[in-house]
């Protein structure tokens, strides 16, 4: 359905690029969800933007590699191509809601021009599939909202409002970037109830990027997990979460205070991530790793299956990480 | 400062050749004003009927006016007039704008009554607001920079309570406050020193405007007395000359749009400096 | 409650005045609070936004005003007072490390505020000695002291952050989501110095979060707030393995485990959030509550002693 490769977004001049995600790979499967978690600056959100083709301008470019959505690489098409071309379907929802809502507008007239932009239709029949969107997202009273304004709802129903928008267009791929984080745990809980709910019934592929590893495992079927402009481990997450080869996603597992009810002190990884460009040979986590040895310093770690499906870029990968 | 600090202020004019200019022209002005009299091929009060109204030629470039006097060496030493003023109004300006709008932040119910009266001396277009005041007070210098700088008092002050308003809320202020910081201490440590980049900015821009307002009141008369020249006065005595020696009108009018040209090229800059999103820009953290 | 308690928080009750919608609303934040901190204890607040426990926080440092109700720290009552001692020894650390850092400020001067307002320090060298062991003490380089924000990570600002609450050294530290804004390997290392100087400087701790897993770690007891009142308080492992109240069962079923094994999607119904501006007239969380019953909905529970704990719930 979606396939990455190589995927590299570099920002300064042309002469002297800084990569902030460098030769991301990934695939998605239709009705999968991959989820995409990292700490923040690790490149991730810049990765879902490339993708979407809404890399802000001026400013970081894709540099290198091809975006292929079914085939077509999405990357040389200018934007009015993608909807003309009709199967660029892909759409994206964001963090805070409040800021991709106009305060001015009724809920419906916003679900209602998105219809229109894609479905090519106005008026009742528009409304009426605005208010089919509303009830597809689970809107408690969808006729009633249809007319109401973004302050009036919480939220969470901003958030459904954006997603339900986002379906539009009938999207083949939906991209969510922390579409959780602002909001409360029982509201979280929800919103990805009703996320993954969608996916199967609309046999959608969702990229679902968090810094939250217990999101993560509630909801994605896979997980990459990206360093420092680099996916550094790729697995199921039943595989991911039991047995974690990369020193990294060990490191960012343990340190869940979660995870450690009743330790005096947590694990933490010493050190912060690499800023982007700085780091010239070598593994790009060598100067975190608690395992590091001296050929971590010099050559640039290869990427290992190292079982099915299950991608590590470390050249000394953990035996066994055990599950705790 | 710093040489990280110059290079943080100079990056924006070096990425645009045209703020560049701006400041070659402010810097200019400046110099023909400090160094009028060494600058100034002749001198600018010597009266010489024989060469009157001469066209610009090699002895004297801009030509002379109805007294036979050299029009380079009066716009040289109009820039006197022209800094002077600009500095007095934007000394005003801030000067009063400043603490009005701070105070008025920090004090709502304070803030309330001062704001209205600043809102009532904004409703009037700020040359007829000095046109109005020069009548009262009599033309002078210094009544020409109260009258003009009154103007730009009203929108320094609305900068400065929104600003403040802000800065108020920020976390930092209230930890400060969390610790027992009282209101010389907020404002002092706080509040003024996060000013200052964008009173920079509006001090360019006051400064800018207060050069056409001068050349206004001069023009009508009312701004600096005839005897000294300024830009303004350049034209107002020449004004009836216009078809048979234009340069008379030409070089003093180049002056006023140059210098308020030069001085909102670089505060345009100063502001992108100060935008966020252009910092990101120019690849920088913070 | 407790006599040997540091803080003494009594009824507690905040309000504020909204406009919204060309109306005018009296808000209750907090609507009557009582909580106790023992010598050297960490208590945990813990809610979703909008239920209080900010406000709680803000008015111990009298950066809000309550309506009623009192404060007393080791004995004395210092509601609304702005005693520069009191001052001195109740400290905050704020959620957002880029924010509560001036920018216009080196470390070391934001390090050494609270000293500087107060008169503190009676020399220059005295002065830099102490913003050099705070900077230490909080695992940065003294050579931080003349740096600015804009050069550190968001950990090393809140570890400033944290410097500028421990100097001088004070008996109570507020910490309002101190790690919320941190990346998980970062907000690891911030919980762990926060249990250090704990430890070394013998402080007693509000830990304010909304985060249970967070709280779990650092505190031993917790009190659990919804709409202006605490429903649930009891030592951290009783709330965190046994919760009683049901907004504490969903808030704790709530959290995602970070086990694909246990997942907890579609299986667990919480409800929507309450608005602030339409205060139920009973049990603020009747309308959400499983267990709600004809008397919730017109009589407010109070908060009661049950075995190990304290619960604000008709029905359990």
């Amino acid at each position: 359905m979606l396939s990455v490769q190589d995927l590299t977004v570099s920002l300064g001049p042309a002469t002297a690029p800084v990569d902030v995600v460098a030769g991301v790979s990934f695939e998605l499967a239709k009705g999968e969800i991959l989820g995409l978690v990292g700490e923040s600056g690790c490149g991730k959100s810049m990765t879902s933007l490339a993708v979407m083709g809404l890399l802000p301008q001026p400013g970081p470019r894709i540099r290198a590699g091809r975006v292929l959505l079914e085939g077509c690489d999405v990357t040389q098409l200018q934007p009015w191509q993608r909807v003309e071309a009709g199967h660029g379907r892909m759409a994206m929802i964001f963090q805070e809601p409040m800021t991709s809502l106009n305060p001015v507008r009724r809920i419906g007239d916003q679900i209602a021009e998105a219809v229109r932009v894609h479905d090519r239709v106005s008026g009742p029949p528009a409304m009426a599939r605005a208010r089919e969107l509303l009830e597809l997202v689970r809107m408690p009273d969808p006729a009633m909202q249809l007319s109401a304004y973004p302050h009036q709802l919480s939220g969470g129903q901003r958030q459904r409002i954006m997603i339900a928008i986002a379906l539009a267009c009938r999207p083949q791929v939906l991209i969510a970037d922390e579409p959780t984080t602002a909001l409360d745990v029982t509201i979280q809980v929800q919103v990805l109830g009703l996320l993954r709910e969608l996916c199967n019934r609309l046999d959608m592929a969702m990229l679902f990027i968090t810094h939250d590893m217990g999101v993560i495992a509630q909801l994605a079927d896979r997980v990459s997990v990206m360093y420092a402009g680099r996916i550094v481990e790729t697995a199921g997450v039943e595989a991911l979460f039991g047995r974690p080869r990369h020193h990294y996603t060990r490191g960012l597992m343990d340190c869940m205070p979660s995870r450690n009810s009743g330790a005096r002190r947590l694990p933490t990884i010493a050190g912060q991530p690499p800023a982007p460009g700085t780091v010239r040979a070598g593994c790009v986590f060598a100067s975190r790793c608690a395992a590091v040895r001296e050929p971590c310093r010099t050559a640039a770690p290869p990427r290992a299956e190292v079982s099915r499906g299950h991608e590590v870029l470390c050249t000394f990968p953990l035996d066994d990480g055990g599950p705790r | 400062m710093s040489r990280d600090d110059a290079m943080f202020w100079l990056k924006p004019f070096i990425a645009r050749p045209i703020a560049l200019m701006g400041l070659g022209i402010l810097l200019g002005t400046l110099l023909a004003a400090i160094f009028a009299p060494w600058l100034a091929p002749y001198d600018p009060f010597a009266i010489d009927p024989s060469i009157r109204l001469t066209p610009p030629n090699a002895l004297h470039w801009f030509g002379t006016d109805q007294f036979g006097r050299d029009t380079l060496s009066r716009a040289i030493q109009s820039a006197r007039m022209a800094l002077l003023i600009g500095s007095g109004v934007v000394a005003f300006a801030l000067g009063t704008g400043v603490p009005i709008g701070v105070l008025s932040a920090l004090f709502p119910r304070l803030g309330h009554v001062l704001m209205r009266m600043v809102d009532v001396l904004m409703a009037f277009p700020s040359l007829l607001l000095a046109l109005g005041l020069i009548v009262i007070l009599g033309p002078s210098v210094v009544n020409a920079i109260l009258a003009i700088g009154l103007g730009y008092m009203t929108t320094t002050t609305r900068i400065v309570y929104g600003l403040t308003l802000r800065l108020r809320t920020e976390t930092y202020v209230e930890a400060s406050r969390s610790m027992g910081a009282g209101t010389a201490w907020l404002v002092g440590k706080h509040i003024l020193p996060n000013l200052v980049s964008p009173l920079l900015v509006q001090a360019s821009f006051v400064f800018a405007f207060a050069q056409l307002g001068a050349a206004s009141l001069d023009f009508l008369g009312l701004g600096a007395p005839p005897e000294i020249p300024s830009w303004g006065n350049m034209l107002a005595e020449s004004h009836t000359f216009i078809t048979r020696a234009p340069w008379l009108l030409f070089f003093p009018g180049m002056m006023i749009v140059a210098t308020a040209f030069s001085l909102n090229l670089v505060g345009d800059a100063l502001r992108d400096r100060l935008d966020p999103r252009f910092r990101q820009l120019f690849g920088e953290k913070g | 409650m407790n006599g040997n308690a540091v803080l003494d928080i009594r009824d507690l009750k905040v309000s504020f005045k909204v406009r919204r919608s060309g109306r005018k609303y009296q808000v209750r934040a907090v609507d009557g609070v009582s909580l106790s901190l023992a010598e050297g204890e960490v208590l945990g607040i813990v809610g979703e936004s909008g239920c209080g426990k900010t406000t709680v926080g803000r008015s111990i440092v009298g950066l809000v005003r309550p309506d009623s109700g009192t404060i007393g720290f080791k004995g004395r009552d210092m509601t609304g007072a702005g005693l520069r001692d009191m001052r001195l020894n109740i400290r905050m650390v704020f959620q957002d490390p880029y924010a509560s850092l001036n920018p216009r400020r080196a470390i070391g001067d934001s390090v050494a505020e609270a000293g500087d307002i107060n008169g503190f320090f009676t020399s220059r060298a005295e002065r830099s000695a102490a913003i050099a062991a705070a900077l230490t003490a909080v695992g940065l380089d003294p050579s931080f002291a003349a740096r600015y924000p804009y050069e550190l990570s968001g950990g090393q600002r809140q570890r400033a952050g944290i410097a500028r609450t421990i100097l001088p050294s004070p008996s109570i530290v507020i910490a309002d989501e101190p790690v919320s804004a941190l990346d998980v390997s970062v907000q690891a290392q911030v919980l762990n110095l926060m249990m250090d100087l704990r430890e070394q400087l013998g402080l007693s701790m509000l830990f304010i979060s909304h985060d249970l897993g967070v709280i779990g770690q650092i505190s031993n007891r917790v009190a659990v707030m919804y709409m202006g009142r605490i429903v649930e308080q009891a030592a951290t492992r009783t709330v965190l393995d046994d919760p009683r109240h049901p907004y504490t069962r969903s808030l704790v079923a709530a959290i995602p485990k970070p086990d694909p094994s246990k997942r907890i999607l579609g299986a667990i119904e919480t409800g929507e959030p309450p608005s602030l501006f339409k205060r139920p007239s009973g049990c603020a969380y009747a309308p959400r509550c499983p267990l709600a019953s004809q008397r919730c909905l017109v009589e407010v529970p109070e908060l009661r002693s049950v075995g190990d704990r304290a619960l604000a719930c008709h029905n359990v």
